[in-house]
C-alpha cells in the first residue's frame, strides 16, 4: 500500500494559500502612491490620456494629494477635452506648491485658450500666494507662541535674562503679526472654486427652472458666499453672481 | 373716348369708380377642394370684384386645427356693361391638422373705401385612406465627409435639400446655422442633381457650403434652410404657385480635434488644406543696399486660404522685412471659394552691399487628411546687392542705427503647456490649509497650556521653598504613617518588638514638626513633653516608649502581644499629634 506523508489536499491548500499571499503581497506593493503615479504617466506617454485620468482620480479621491499628481492630473483632463476639471487640479497643484512654474505655465495657457481672466486677488490674498496655507498657519504659530515662551521661560524657569531673548522674542511676535494678513488671505482663497462645465448656468434663484443671468465658461474661477441646497451662490469677476449648481462647480480646498 | 376712360381705368381707377358710379364690390370665398385629407394642401381661394383691387393680400381669420399661408394671386379686368371691373383672386395655401370640419368664418376686406363682406367658406378634413402616404415636405441634410476635422479648418461639404413625392424645392433663398461651434458659408449657386443618401437615390438641390470649426471637441451641428417649394398633388402641378417654406437640417456629428502641437514647423501661421507654393517673383535682381525690393509669393490650394496671415519676420540677418500686403483670388470655377490662390508682397531692404540671396521666409501648413505639418519654406532667391550710391561708405551698423518704425507691435508670445512632472512630490491627505480641521485649535491650546503649568510650578515651588515647615509636616506625617503601618503589620504577625519599634517610630515621626530636631534624635521625654496637655495620650505614649525602650535595650523576651490592644489608642496618639502639628 502506499503511503504519503501528508495528503494531497493539504499541498492544493498550502498553495493556494501561498498564492493568495503572494497576490495580495503584490497588490500591496502596486497601490503604493509613487508606483501609480509612475503608472499614470507611461498611460499619458502613451497617448492613454483616459486611463492616466483615471489612475491620477482614484489617487486623488482616495485623499493622496501632492502638487506633482495634481499637476498630471491637470494635463491628462485638459487632453481628455474637461478643461474646468484641469484648471481645477491646476489650481490644486499651485495651492500645495505655488513655487511651480510649470503649474503656473498651465493655468496662463487654460486661461488663455478659454480667454478667461485670472481671478482678481485683494492684497492680502496676493501675499498669502507666496506660500502654501499651511505654512502661514505654523509660522503664525509658531511666532506667537515662541515669542511668547521667550518672553517668560526665563523668569519661570530662573535663567539669567539675556538680551538675545528679548530680541527674538520682538522677531518672532513681528513674524506672528506679519503673518496675520497671510492668514487672512488664505481664509478668503478658500472661498474659491472653480466651474467645471463649459457654459454653466449662473441663476437668478437656487431653483432649476430660475432665469440665467450669465453663462460662465468653463475653468472659471469664482468665490463661493453661501449655499443652499444643491446650489452654491458664487461671485465671479466683474460681480457676475448667482446660484450655480454643485455639481457644476468644485471648491479648491474642498471642505 | 373710351380709350381715355380705360386709361383712366388703369391709371386712377378712384377717379374712374367716382366719375362712372360703379358698383358696389363683391366678394365670393371657397376651398377647393372643398373635402381634403389631413395634412394635405387645399387652396382657399378669394374672389374680390370691384373697381379696383385690394392694396393688400387680404387677411383672413384664423381657423383653430387650420394653418392658412398666402399663396400667390392674380388680378383680370373685363368691360362689364361698358364698364371696367377687376377681379382680384386670393390663394391661400391651407393645411388641416385635425380630421372634422372647418368653417372660415365671414370677414370684411377693405377695397376701394368700402368694406366688402367675404362669405363664410367650408371645408372638410378626412382621414388618410389605408396605404396612403402621409403628406411629405422637402427636407434637407448636410453630407460632410466621413472623417475628423480640425479647428479652423474650412470642410468642404454639401447642402442638400431633397424633393419628395409632394414638394420640388425650386432655389434656396436663404442658409442659417442653428447650432454647433463652427462658421457656415453657403455658396450662392445650386444646381439640380441626383445624389445617394444612405444607399437611396434622390434628387434635389445641391448647395455646395463651407464649414469652418471654431472649438474642439463633439460638434452637433445644423442648419434652417428658407426653401421655395412648389407644392404638388397626386394630379399634378397644381399651379398656384410656389411656396416658402422653412426647413431644419438633421443635425450631424461631427468630431474636431485641436491642431497637434508636435511636429509644429516654423512660419504655421494657422494654414489648414493643401497647398503650393509658386515660383517666388523678385521686382529686380540686382539693387543697392537700403534699395527696397518686392518679392511676390503666390500660394495656391484648396483650404481655409482666404484667412490664412502671411508669415512674418522683420528682420533676418542684413535684411529688413515688412508686413505684407496679400491678395486673395478665388478660383472662379469654384462655386465656394475654397480653392484659390493668395499672393503676399513682401517688401525687403537688404542692409549691405554683397548680400547674395534673400531670406528663406519659413511657412508651412496643416495637412488634415494626413494629420502632419509640411513644410513649404520660401526658398532663398539669388539677389546681387551693391553699395548704395548715396551713401556707399555708410556701414550697415549705422544704416540700422534708424530702422524705419514697425507698422505693428511685436505679438505676445503664445502660452503652451508644459509636459509632465517626473515626480509626485510630497504626498498629503488634506489639500488645504488646516484651518478648518478640528485638531488645529487643540494644537494651539497645547503652548498655552504647557506655560500655564509650568508657572503653576514655578509658584508652587517658590512658596514651598518660603514655607520649609510644610514639607516637613507632610514628610513627617507621611513617615508617621509608613511606621504605623508597620506596626500594624507586626500586630498581623504577631512580633511584639516589631511593634513596639515601628509604634515608637511612629511617635516620633508624629511629633518631629513640632520640635526643631529630627525624628530619630528625639528621645521619649521630648515626646512625652510634646503631649503634656493630655494626660491619657501622654500615659499611652509613655507606655509605648517605655516597653519600646525595654525591648531595645533587655536581653529578656520582649513583652506579651498583650500591648497589640495598645493600637487603636496609638493611632489616636498619631493623629492628635498630627493635628498639633
Amino acid at each position: 500500500m502506499k503511503t504519503t506523508l501528508l495528503p494531497r489536499r493539504f499541498w492544493s491548500a498550502a498553495v493556494l494559500m501561498i498564492s493568495l499571499v503572494l497576490a495580495a503581497m503584490q497588490s500591496l506593493h502596486a497601490a503604493t502612491p509613487d508606483e501609480r503615479f509612475l503608472k499614470a504617466s507611461e498611460s499619458y506617454a502613451a497617448g492613454e490620456f483616459a486611463d492616466a485620468v483615471y489612475e491620477l482620480r482614484e489617487l486623488v479621491n482616495e485623499g493622496n494629494f501632492s502638487a506633482g499628481a495634481l499637476h498630471n492630473l491637470g494635463d491628462a483632463e485638459w487632453k481628455v477635452g474637461r478643461h474646468g476639471q484641469a484648471v481645477l487640479a491646476w489650481e490644486r497643484a499651485l495651492s500645495l506648491d505655488p513655487f511651480s512654474k510649470n503649474t503656473e505655465a498651465n493655468l496662463r495657457f487654460a486661461r488663455y485658450q478659454a480667454r478667461v481672466d485670472a481671478p482678481a486677488l485683494t492684497w492680502y490674498e496676493r501675499y498669502s500666494v507666496a506660500l502654501p496655507g499651511g505654512w502661514w498657519s505654523a509660522i503664525a504659530s509658531a511666532g506667537l507662541w515662541g515669542g511668547v515662551a521667550l518672553l517668560t521661560l526665563p523668569r519661570l524657569l530662573g535663567w539669567r535674562r539675556a538680551d538675545w531673548h528679548q530680541g527674538m522674542a520682538a522677531v518672532l511676535l513681528a513674524i506672528f503679526l506679519l503673518s496675520g494678513p497671510a492668514l487672512l488671505g488664505v481664509w478668503k482663497r478658500s472661498q474659491f472654486g472653480v466651474v467645471l462645465e463649459d457654459e454653466t448656468p449662473l441663476r437668478l434663484t437656487p431653483t432649476r427652472e430660475a432665469e440665467t443671468l450669465v453663462k460662465l465658461p468653463s475653468g472659471e474661477m469664482a468665490r463661493v458666499e453661501r449655499e443652499r441646497g444643491e446650489y452654491f451662490y458664487v461671485r465671479a469677476d466683474g460681480d457676475r453672481a448667482g446660484w450655480v449648481r454643485k455639481v457644476d462647480f468644485a471648491r479648491i480646498w474642498s471642505p | 373716348m373710351a380709350a381715355i376712360v380705360f386709361v383712366l381705368c388703369g391709371v386712377t381707377p378712384e377717379i374712374f369708380a367716382q366719375v362712372t358710379g360703379i358698383t358696389e364690390p363683391a366678394a365670393s370665398a371657397r376651398f377647393e377642394p372643398e373635402i381634403g385629407r389631413l395634412g394635405r394642401p387645399v387652396v382657399y381661394r378669394l374672389t374680390i370684384t370691384a373697381s379696383q383691387k385690394p392694396l393688400e393680400p387680404p387677411e383672413p381669420p384664423a381657423v383653430a386645427g387650420l394653418d392658412v399661408v398666402f399663396a400667390g394671386g392674380t388680378v383680370s379686368t373685363a368691360m362689364l356693361n361698358g364698364t371696367l371691373v377687376m377681379t382680384s383672386t386670393f390663394n391661400y395655401s391651407v393645411v388641416s391638422h385635425r380630421t372634422g370640419r372647418f368653417t372660415m368664418p365671414a370677414f370684411e376686406v377693405a377695397v376701394a373705401g368700402k368694406r366688402v363682406r367675404v362669405p363664410p367658406a367650408a371645408l372638410t378634413a378626412m382621414a388618410p385612406e389605408a396605404g396612403e402616404a402621409p403628406y411629405q415636405p422637402v427636407r434637407a441634410e448636410l453630407d460632410l465627409p466621413k472623417r475628423d476635422f480640425f479647428a479652423g479648418e474650412s470642410i468642404g461639404a454639401r447642402l442638400l435639400v431633397i424633393e419628395t413625392p409632394d414638394e420640388t424645392p425650386q432655389f434656396v433663398s436663404f442658409v442659417a446655422k442653428t447650432t454647433g461651434a463652427a462658421v457656415i458659408r453657403p455658396s450662392m449657386r445650386t444646381s439640380r442633381e441626383q445624389f445617394a443618401i444612405g444607399g437611396k437615390q434622390f434628387e434635389g438641390l445641391v448647395m455646395p457650403v463651407r464649414i469652418t470649426p471654431i472649438l474642439e471637441g463633439d460638434l452637433e451641428l445644423g442648419c434652417q434652410v428658407i426653401v421655395r417649394v412648389q407644392k404638388l398633388e397626386s394630379a399634378g402641378p397644381r399651379g398656384m404657385g410656389g411656396a416658402q417654406s422653412t426647413v431644419d437640417t438633421k443635425p450631424v456629428h461631427i468630431r474636431v480635434l485641436a491642431l497637434p502641437r508636435v511636429g509644429r514647423l516654423p512660419g504655421f501661421t494657422g494654414a489648414i488644406g493643401k497647398f503650393t507654393v509658386a515660383q517666388p517673383k523678385l521686382s529686380a535682381i540686382e539693387v543697392d543696399a537700403g534699395e527696397p525690393v518686392t518679392l511676390a509669393i503666390t500660394i495656391a490650394g484648396e483650404g481655409n486660404l482666404e484667412g490664412v496671415a502671411a508669415p512674418e519676420n522683420e528682420s533676418v540677418g542684413n535684411w529688413q522685412i515688412y508686413k505684407p500686403t496679400s491678395e486673395f483670388q478665388p478660383d472662379p470655377e469654384d462655386h465656394n471659394t475654397a480653392r484659390g490662390t493668395k499672393t503676399f508682397i513682401y517688401t525687403l531692404i537688404p542692409g549691405r552691399a554683397g548680400l547674395k540671396a534673400t531670406p528663406a521666409i519659413p511657412f508651412c501648413y496643416f495637412d488634415p487628411e494626413h494629420r502632419s505639418f509640411v513644410d513649404i519654406t520660401i526658398p532663398p532667391l539669388p539677389i546681387t546687392v551693391k553699395p548704395s550710391s548715396i551713401a556707399s561708405t555708410a556701414p550697415v551698423a549705422e544704416q540700422k542705427s534708424e530702422p524705419p518704425p514697425l507698422e505693428e507691435p511685436p505679438k505676445p508670445v503664445e502660452p503652451v503647456m508644459t509636459g509632465l512632472e517626473e515626480k509626485p512630490g510630497r504626498w498629503v491627505r488634506s489639500l488645504g490649509p488646516p484651518l478648518r480641521e478640528w485638531w488645529l485649535p487643540i494644537a494651539e491650546l497645547v503652548p498655552p497650556v504647557l506655560l500655564l503649568a509650568l508657572w503653576a510650578w514655578r509658584r508652587r515651588r517658590d512658596y514651598l521653598a518660603a514655607n520649609p515647615q510644610i514639607i516637613r509636616r507632610r514628610r513627617a506625617h507621611t513617615a508617621a504613617l509608613r511606621a504605623l503601618a508597620r506596626a500594624r503589620a507586626a500586630v498581623r504577625k504577631g512580633d511584639c518588638g516589631e511593634f513596639l519599634r515601628a509604634s515608637a517610630g511612629a511617635l516620633r515621626e508624629a511629633a518631629s514638626p513640632l520640635d526643631t530636631v529630627r525624628a530619630k534624635s528625639l528621645t521619649s521625654g521630648d515626646v512625652l513633653r510634646l503631649l503634656n496637655n493630655d494626660s491619657d495620650a501622654s500615659a499611652i505614649a509613655r507606655k509605648v516608649l517605655d516597653s519600646a525602650d525595654a525591648a531595645d535595650y533587655s536581653t529578656a523576651e520582649a513583652g506579651t502581644m498583650e500591648l497589640r490592644a495598645l493600637l487603636p489608642d496609638l493611632e489616636r496618639v498619631i493623629h492628635t499629634l498630627a493635628r498639633r502639628a
